[in-house]
């Protein structure tokens, strides 16, 4: 009985604290996460079942290997998706210091409260599995031909293969996470794990939104390219081994169909297909084992780590005084001196640099915008990305845009970022010395934004840029990345009249409409831009006289698109639109 | 110096604070006292403009600060009764953006902020996150923002919640001197003998209204001697203390 409350407590706890805001309505953002969790799947079901429908005759040989390019795709979504699950929940993974205090002063056994979060996760953790699961399995008959018909027995086994095989990937995804963690808390210790645990969550939601994005693209001719003889990645990539577990448990029900003669588009090829299905037997059986084996360690790794790390209800982490080096004193000069030279500059500049990184909702927007835009870079520059270009004039266009497409995407994040309050409630700090000149507050907050989120990205960029196009070029692409940044972050800013990172988040309203178009002139632009870019830089001079015209021109427009407003004022309005009294800040005037 | 005129406010068609009005002058310590949900956080929001007035106005040397808002918060310092900070910020970077948000010039700020963090016992944990705070703590840390930019005007909503003894001792002194050096004082508070001790002029509220208003020394005549316990007891409770407690300790002897 006691057991059951406190995993209901821990369960509640999740959904009104840790995953959800403890202002938002648990029922309504419930529904809402729900319901794209299996609209979601359920739509990537429809699709993959589709290339079925059109293909009615599609001979078993064939539909074997297209087969496989599904279990890649399902088992490899089942994964991320839980991975990202484990990476969202992540403080809350483990007991914290106000469990201490709330339950740690009632008479309850230390074991009982830490097997009843455990329980609580672990509930959590299935019901999103066989929530994102769900559909893709009870369609799962669907997605074979028409004129293939495995029978009662086939059709159990498949769907029952494929459920299993989901679920363990998926269990797999998030006890990796959860190993991560518990592992680095048990060797480094709860202080030193405490100050890198946000740096590692940032880079595994990257990682993991970039590989979640990148999937739909990677999950074709699996058999041909993943898992083709010689192929090293093979047995080091997780998916691989349980697309191998559900091969050896259902791979026979469609590959021992019996062969009728096919039609004459298929005559060829299914006789090939059967053969090279057939020959990837011995691996199935060797990823099959290498998913058993890999999914006990993650479960034993992740029971031994949590155990050792909650032989005591943890106490709140109290940090040793921190120096003042010599290297952070020289920033700040620099930042007093250059960056933002006055008070409220600073307090936009400071305020934005400790808020980024410290809070959860700010880290995980950056994240993803850091995701999409790696992801996009990829994908548009596919295999040229390690391709050395030694001709100025042949580079591809692509190369030179992907500069410009991932700044365009963690700057959108980093607006998306600003727009959402640090902590709405400690807002009235704001308020009551708010002496209403947003302009030098938010040339802080523009300042510190480029140099935390954008000059990482340039140096990144500019490290591979420097490998694939030589340094004299990597240099003067860099240059076009720091003035395109500066003035995408100007514009970005146009006519911004919220108070960043303080005033409540506003949904936009026209998102649907004006998201498609963004994105389209995003595009177009930074391909244009690489255009102008590549036929400049044959010859310096004539590089630096675009970069600085563009400069000029483009920064002539924003200052006087941002100007107009001055014009015709709106109030300042620093009060959020919530009509909730219970969240009115009242930080108008 | 500061005046309440007739300041009301209504949530929902409710009254919680009913045509209230009184003067702050220079110098002087008002003590704001009342049961809890009389009005008195209430009265004090509507004061620094965190919340609107249903009707009624607040002056400042005779001028509407709803005017020029932005001028009177420049000469005010609040403590509210809750301690709401950014958690995730040092109590250090948590002042230096409430002085630049002030614009206080940077070198007089940093060494301002390092000796009243040194005079309130917060130099130990000046570099600690402020969500790894204790109550008390966390109200030194407001209280030193309220002081930070010698503010003229003082709205002190119950500040002494969750200090301790020593630094309730010096917040009493801080008052009086503060009140000596010219600043007009409101100080709302449960603890009785610190308003009786720090405060030359005490207000009672009760369900929304001003049911008393004079010295301490007035008020003691009013109600017949006695304590500033015994006056507030008059004035407020409708329940006989002693008979709630023996209740209490009634209901819960009960095992059956």
């Amino acid at each position: 009985m006691r057991s059951r409350l406190l995993v209901r407590h821990f369960l509640l706890r999740f959904l009104e604290h840790d995953l959800v805001s403890p202002n938002a309505d648990r029922h309504e953002v419930l529904a809402a996460v729900g319901g794209t969790l299996l609209s979601v799947s359920l739509f990537l079901s429809m699709i993959t079942m589709l290339q079925y429908q059109f293909s009615n005759f599609l001979p078993p040989g064939l539909t074997s290997l297209r087969s496989l390019d599904d279990r890649f795709l399902w088992v490899s979504a089942s994964m991320l998706v839980m991975a990202l699950l484990a990476v969202a929940l992540w403080d809350s993974l483990a007991l914290d210091a106000r469990d201490t205090a709330v339950l740690g002063v009632l008479p309850i056994p230390r074991s009982a409260i830490t097997r009843s979060k455990f329980v609580a996760i672990a509930l959590l953790a299935a019901g999103t599995d066989i929530g994102w699961n769900f559909a893709p399995t009870l369609l799962r008959t669907w997605s074979l031909p028409l004129t293939l018909r495995p029978g009662f027995r086939g059709v159990v086994i498949l769907v029952l293969s494929h459920f299993l095989t989901t679920l363990a990937a998926g269990a797999f995804g998030f006890l990796s996470v959860f190993a991560l963690r518990e592992g680095l808390t048990a060797v480094l210790g709860r202080d030193r794990f405490s100050s890198i645990s946000s740096t590692l969550q940032a880079i595994l939601l990257v990682a993991l939104t970039s590989a979640l994005l990148l999937l739909p693209g990677s999950s074709t001719r699996v058999a041909q390219t993943w898992l083709a003889p010689n192929t090293t990645i093979t047995k080091a990539l997780p998916p691989l081994w349980f697309v191998g577990l559900h091969e050896t448990m259902a791979g026979s029900v469609i590959d021992g169909l019996p062969r009728t003669r096919p039609g004459p588009l298929y005559l060829g090829n299914e006789r090939e297909a059967t053969a090279l299905y057939r020959s990837l037997s011995p691996l199935y059986r060797e990823l099959r084992r290498l998913a058993m084996a890999a999914l006990a360690i993650v479960l034993v790794l992740t029971i031994a780590a949590a155990a050792w790390n909650s032989r005591r209800l943890p106490v709140p982490v109290v940090r040793r005084p921190r120096r003042t080096l010599a290297v952070a004193r020289a920033w700040r000069w620099t930042v007093a001196h250059v960056l933002a030279t006055s008070s409220l500059q600073q307090a936009g500049f400071w305020f934005t640099l400790q808020t980024l990184p410290r809070r959860v909702t700010h880290r995980a927007v950056l994240a993803s915008a850091t995701a999409v835009g790696l992801s996009l870079m990829i994908v548009t520059v596919r295999e040229g990305i390690l391709t050395i270009q030694t001709d100025v004039a042949e580079v591809p266009l692509a190369i030179l845009a992907a500069q410009s497409l991932v700044l365009a995407s963690v700057l959108t994040g980093f607006r998306h970022a600003a727009q959402l309050p640090a902590e709405l409630k400690a807002s009235s700090t704001f308020s009551l010395t708010w002496n209403r000149d947003l302009r030098p507050y938010l040339s802080g907050v523009k300042r510190a934004g480029w140099i935390a989120v954008v000059l990482p990205v340039l140096a990144g960029l500019f490290v591979w840029h420097s490998i694939v196009l030589g340094v004299r070029v990597a240099i003067l692409h860099f240059t076009t990345g720091v003035v395109f940044s500066a003035l995408m972050i100007e514009v970005l800013f146009a006519r911004y009249r919220r108070v960043p990172l303080v005033s409540a988040y506003v949904p936009s309203s026209d998102l649907k409409s004006r998201g498609p178009a963004y994105v389209g002139l995003v595009l177009l632009l930074s391909y244009a831009l690489a255009w102008i870019e590549r036929s400049a830089l044959a010859a310096t001079p004539a590089y630096v006289f675009v970069l600085v015209g563009g400069v000029i021109g483009l920064s002539a427009g924003v200052a006087a698109f941002d100007r107009a407003q001055i014009f015709s004022p709106r109030a300042l309005d620093l009060d959020e639109d919530v009509p909730s009294p219970t969240q009115r800040l009242n930080l108008a005037g | 110096m500061l005046q309440a005129q007739h300041l009301v406010k209504r949530f929902f068609g409710i009254t919680v604070v009913n045509d209230v009005s009184f003067e702050v002058r220079r110098g002087e310590v008002v003590g704001y006292l009342g049961p809890n949900g009389s009005g008195k956080s209430t009265t004090a929001k509507m004061l620094t403009g965190l919340l609107d007035a249903s009707s009624g106005a607040v002056c400042l040397d005779g001028h509407d600060v709803s005017r020029d808002p932005v001028r009177f918060r420049q000469r005010l310092g609040y403590v509210p009764e809750e301690p709401i900070l950014y958690t995730f910020q040092s109590a250090v970077e948590y002042l230096e953006l409430v002085g630049r948000l002030r614009e206080l010039p940077a070198t007089h700020l940093a060494k301002k902020i390092g000796a009243l963090l040194e005079l309130f016992g917060l130099s130990h944990a000046a570099n600690q996150d402020i969500g790894s705070f204790s109550k008390g703590m966390k109200q030194r840390v407001m209280l030193i923002a309220a002081l930070l930019h010698d503010p003229d005007v003082l709205i002190l909503d119950e500040p002494d919640s969750g200090l301790d003894v020593t630094t309730t001792l010096v917040l009493r002194q801080l008052i009086v001197t503060l009140a000596r050096r010219g600043k007009a004082i409101l100080y709302s508070s449960h603890v009785l003998e610190l308003v009786e001790k720090a405060c030359d002029r005490v207000l009672v509220i009760h369900q929304g209204k001003i049911v008393a208003d004079g010295t301490i020394d007035a008020l003691q005549h009013l109600v017949s001697g006695g304590s500033l316990e015994e006056v507030f007891s008059q004035l407020v409770l409708s329940d006989n203390p002693e008979r709630t407690a023996t209740d209490i300790a009634d209901v819960v002897a009960d095992h059956a």
